[in-house]
């Protein structure tokens, strides 16, 4: 499939483009005006039928489509209208891949719209043992490769148990290249199942799980396009099982902690039991390997402590223990008062996303714990522009540092041991605006803007609605090269590798104190990153 | 967890008797066929801590050899097999068969069938006839026989985007399958399926059994309707609960009440909004908890109607006492009453005070099963109850009721042993069935055993008198709960006077009644 046509049928497209114009204050007319269309399957151009149009903005309204494919939606307002359109079977029509939408201007009546949608593609999963016997009741799994603030990570898009003939269908999948494997779990033991023996070791089944993106088996991704159906056949090998005990030190019992099970970064998903009162923990049926236990803190992604242990042949349960980790605290004009958030980024487990919220009274008690480990920091919401101060001096953060090097550029390694770690936050007032049009913002979409520093490329990132143009309105006056994307094929520009690539397409703008800079840029295409 | 030193210290302290030998092979209980593979586990009775266990070869063979004479469970499981116990007689029975190992028994070639699971399968449907994604199906057992426990509905599976499902590892029976859901193109609160039985039944009385044997796969397609959905707002303010919970059940497809359960509700206020509901007949259950039910209110909701009830106190007030006798008289431990709701499967608690006196939250209106927790070694002697209609642990509570019970337990209790027999020598795995005479309490007070490999069983708690014993190796445990089943055998049966000083083992004869 050519690239080009790839991104002609990508989401909703419309034959007729909707002109973006703003029209205010004008009374919405009951009756007048419609939207009449054909909704048409991407791939074969054939109309579809039952497919449910509808109009969100302004109460919800549908219609559901004729055997012909088409649709009319009357009695609309002038003016913008977010049209959805599903259909069990299409991208954008499950529950499982819920869409972006896209958007009409009504008045005058629109007719002839066509609406493209497209059939998702579904991995049929056929777990086996080494006997070639099914493997039922066992977590298929698909990650997909994803990107959070310019870092990359597996996240899991699709889970479930095998049936009874080891199969599991999973679908409603866009486009794209996904990892396939197999979840550690209660589940997990060929032969014993959830019934306790002393009899040791016992087996399971090493599962086929995703490590490292770089060490995956070739054969484990499976790359699939629109209408795509794809079956894999997954082999277990058994081998022996292992139970492994811990113990949480040092860390709060309540709330109570999420105990999370890793191996090469990725979360594992095995079922681990704690003991809410003692910290004591367990995880069963533990395949010989390397792996790290995290305890995160529930409801937000503070890891609360980590440790890394090894399960060997020789090993008959582990004593695991978690030590404390770092504290963030914000210090600066205007932090100590009315609060900041900065994010930080993972770059050493998985790209995990963690919110630092740093101020007076950080929500739920949150006390910012950060364990040991590499992290990206970028400024998430900047100080809120205190009460009585101007809009042309809304602040902006000019550096934050620690231990008086600029992590916003060199990033934050926090070392084992804990302790306190001081985040000094500089505002200065007379923030400049940035205002991003993109060629094509049909989809959702995002812009990064960076500015090179001595240390290294600092990053804004800002996600966009569909349809709209993106403000930055808090941005540290400067020379900036900025970027667009789509939401759904983000850049990983934290990769040094990945950013040399895509700075050729970047758009150079210089934001002056209290000034306002349009720019605007080309969406980037997926083969460009 | 088992602890390793107990593990090591009772493999040492083996006794020199040990020096029988269990051995056998693992099949298919359907096809014969050997089972590789299987794990075989093997632990005495009265120890269930030391044990042993066997990975079977190709061949489907295990063996144990230095075991002391002795009874002994027997447990397997293998790769889509569940985990099943020697003796068992489908897959989620709670009796089993122990094998009696020793001088009189050969254990050398025993065949241990493994059950499988029986599986029913099949494709849903909108009117439309396109699949019906995410949608709930739900098994639901049906019963051949007319017991007190009434159908079940078992958690369910989602239909895939083909609209296929497959429920798996279920125990042979006769059963059939629901589905309800929400259309994946309907807008939030425009359309929703009716709960629909196979293969296409919006009424719960026509749904069609499916009758699936171990290891079968049935195909039970369903073709939904579509309706508009109802809301009910219901007001609870006059019940003065707390912190009320509420649970949803719908009309179950046996006729014996509302049997699938839909939702719970922690409402935070007196007024309850319950949007979405497709039309149908529901029983809305209110209690202080999540076990006790004060209130009752049974609706029907229509396509799209907008329903308004207020619910009223009308649940009764139940107290009594309990009185203790024999050689540990008196109330000892966490003794308590419990009323479950025949209808809605709901329980109600009340803990016996030291001076026996015990007293229920306020219970709907209903049919409950009456039982006395915390002893077990016990012999119910007698219930009296006023104020609400009572037979053989059945209470028929009625609004406002005022309920006085009265029982009186006997802790002067022995065990009897027995074996069941037939012409041709005694039988294994079949139900030994001792029902009291005359007693205005049979179900109350009758014993029920699975025999051994040796075809010997044993009735706990028992008090001198008459009764009436048979064996039977027909349906499952629970059938023998019921009267009418039980009356058919009954004629067949052998008088029994029992003693702490009678001869024992007792005979019974294995009875089998035409269907």
């Amino acid at each position: 499939m050519k690239c080009t046509q790839f991104w002609c049928i990508c989401g909703f497209i419309l034959a007729v483009a909707a002109e973006a114009q703003v029209v205010e204050g004008l009374q919405e007319e009951q009756g007048k005006f419609f939207i009449r269309g054909q909704v048409v399957d991407g791939a074969t151009g054939a109309p579809v039928a039952r497919a449910r149009v509808s109009v969100d903005n302004g109460g919800p309204r549908s219609v559901l489509t004729s055997e012909s494919g088409s649709f009319e939606l009357s009695g609309l307002g002038e003016r913008e209208y977010q049209l959805t359109v599903s259909r069990p079977g299409y991208v954008d029509g499950t529950r499982q891949a819920p869409n972006d939408g896209t958007r009409v201007l009504v008045g005058p009546s629109r007719e002839g719209l066509v609406i493209r949608i497209n059939r998702y593609a579904a991995v049929e999963v056929v777990v086996r043992d080494e006997h070639g016997e099914a493997v039922p009741g066992i977590p298929a799994v698909l990650y997909a490769e994803s990107v959070e603030q310019g870092v990359r990570r597996l996240r899991q898009v699709r889970r479930l148990e095998t049936n009874d003939l080891g199969r599991a269908r999973l679908y409603g999948l866009r486009p794209g290249k996904y990892m396939l494997g197999t979840a550690l779990g209660g589940y997990f033991t060929p032969f014993l199942g959830s019934y306790t023996s002393p009899s040791f070791p016992r087996e399971g089944y090493a599962a086929s799980m995703p490590v490292d993106p770089g060490e995956a088996e070739a054969g484990n991704w499976v790359a699939v396009g629109y209408g795509d159906e794809v079956e894999r056949v997954l082999t277990l090998r058994a081998e022996a099982v292992y139970d492994v005990h811990g113990r949480l030190s040092g860390i709060p019992l309540r709330p109570v902690p999420r105990l999370r099970l890793m191996r090469g970064g990725v979360d594992v998903g095995g079922s681990i039991g704690l003991n809410q009162n003692s910290g004591v923990f367990a995880i069963r049926d533990l395949p010989v390997g390397e792996y790290t236990v995290e305890a995160v803190k529930e409801g937000s992604m503070a890891v609360l402590g980590r440790a890394n242990f090894v399960v060997s042949g020789e090993t008959r349960g582990v004593q695991v223990r978690a030590t404390p980790t770092a504290v963030l605290k914000g210090v600066g004009a205007g932090v100590e008062e009315r609060g900041f958030m900065m994010q930080v980024i993972s770059l050493d487990a998985g790209g995990w996303v963690q919110m630092a919220t740093l101020g007076p009274n950080p929500p739920g008690g949150d006390r910012n714990e950060i364990a040991p480990g590499r992290y990206a920091v970028s400024v998430n919401r900047q100080a809120s522009r205190p009460r009585g101060v101007e809009q042309q001096d809304t602040p902006y953060v000019a550096s934050i540092r620690v231990s008086g090097q600029d992590v916003l550029a060199k990033g934050l390694t926090v070392g084992e041991g804990g302790g306190e770690i001081i985040v000094e936050v500089e505002t200065r007032p007379g923030a400049a605006r940035l205002q991003v049009k993109a060629d094509e913002m049909e989809a959702a979409w995002g812009v990064v803007a960076y500015r090179e520093t001595a240390d290294g490329p600092v990053f804004y990132e800002q996600s966009c609605a569909a349809g709209r143009e993106c403000v930055m309105p808090q941005m540290p006056p400067g020379g900036y090269r900025v970027l667009g994307w789509r939401r759904d094929e983000p850049v990983a520009y934290r990769d040094p590798a990945v950013l040399d690539r895509v700075a050729s397409r970047a758009v150079s703008v210089v934001l002056a104190e209290r000034q306002t800079a349009e720019v605007e840029v080309k969406i980037l295409e997926r083969e460009e990153q | 967890m088992r602890h390793w030193g107990v593990f090591l210290m009772l493999a040492l302290a083996a006794p020199a008797a040990a020096q029988y030998t269990v051995a056998g092979q693992v099949v298919n209980s359907v096809t014969g066929a050997p089972l590789a593979r299987a794990r075989v586990m093997v632990a005495p009775v009265n120890d269930q801590s030391d044990e042993k266990n066997f990975l079977t070869g190709e061949d489907g063979r295990f063996r144990f050899e230095g075991l002391a004479a002795g009874k002994y469970m027997l447990y397997g499981l293998r790769l889509g097999y569940p985990l099943q116990t020697f003796g068992q007689r489908a897959l989620g029975r709670q009796f089993a068969s122990a094998l009696a190992v020793g001088p009189k028994h050969d254990t050398s070639n025993i065949p241990f069938p493994l059950i499988p699971g029986a599986v029913i399968a099949g494709r849903v449907t909108d009117e439309a006839g396109d699949p019906a994604d995410s949608v709930l199906v739900r098994p639901i057992r049906l019963n051949q026989r007319q017991t007190l426990m009434s159908a079940q509905a078992l958690p369910g599976v989602w239909t895939n985007d083909r609209g296929e499902y497959r429920i798996h590892t279920l125990p042979a029976g006769v059963w059939t399958v629901a589905a309800s859901g929400t259309p994946t193109w309907s807008m939030p609160g425009e359309n929703v399926f009716l709960a629909t039985y196979h293969p296409d039944a919006t009424n719960p009385a026509l749904a069609k059994p499916l009758t699936v044997g171990a290891g079968e796969t049935v195909t039970a397609d369903i073709r939904l309707s579509t309706a508009r959905p109802a809301t009910v707002m219901v007001n609870i303010q006059a019940l003065g609960l707390a912190s009320p919970n509420l649970r949803l059940m719908q009309e179950g497809p046996d006729g014996a009440g509302f049997t699938m359960p839909r939702e719970s509700y922690y409402p935070a206020s007196d007024s309850v909004t319950i949007p979405g509901l497709p039309p149908g007949r529901y029983s809305l259950l209110v209690g202080p908890d999540q076990m006790s039910v004060a209130a009752r209110l049974d609706f029907t909701a229509t396509s799209g109607g907008e329903h308004q009830y207020t619910m009223e106190r009308n649940g009764a007030q139940v107290g009594g006492k309990v009185k203790v006798d024999g050689p540990s008289a008196g109330i000892r431990g966490e003794m308590f009453v419990m009323f479950r709701d025949l209808l809605a499967g709901a329980l109600a608690h009340g803990a016996i005070q030291a001076d026996g006196s015990f007293r229920l939250p306020e219970l709907a209106p209903g049919r409950y099963l009456l039982a006395i927790g915390g002893r077990r070694e016990a012999f119910t002697r007698s219930v009296k109850v006023e104020g609400a209609a009572f037979a053989d642990g059945i209470v028929e509570v009625t609004p406002k009721a005022e309920i006085d019970i009265q029982v009186v337990l006997d802790t002067v209790t022995f065990p009897v042993a027995g074996v069941a027999a037939s012409d041709s020598g005694p039988v294994a795995g079949v139900y030994a069935v001792l029902v009291p005479v005359n007693s205005p309490l049979p179900m109350m007070q009758m014993r029920m055993d699975q025999t051994d490999s040796d075809g010997t069983f044993l009735w706990p708690n028992l008090v001198s008198g008459e009764y009436l014993a048979f064996a039977a190796a027909e349906g499952e445990d629970s059938d023998y709960m019921d009267a009418g089943v039980r009356e058919k055998y009954l004629k067949h049966a052998v008088r029994l006077k029992i003693s702490p000083d009678m001869e024992t083992p007792v005979r019974i004869p294995l009875v089998t009644v035409p269907e």
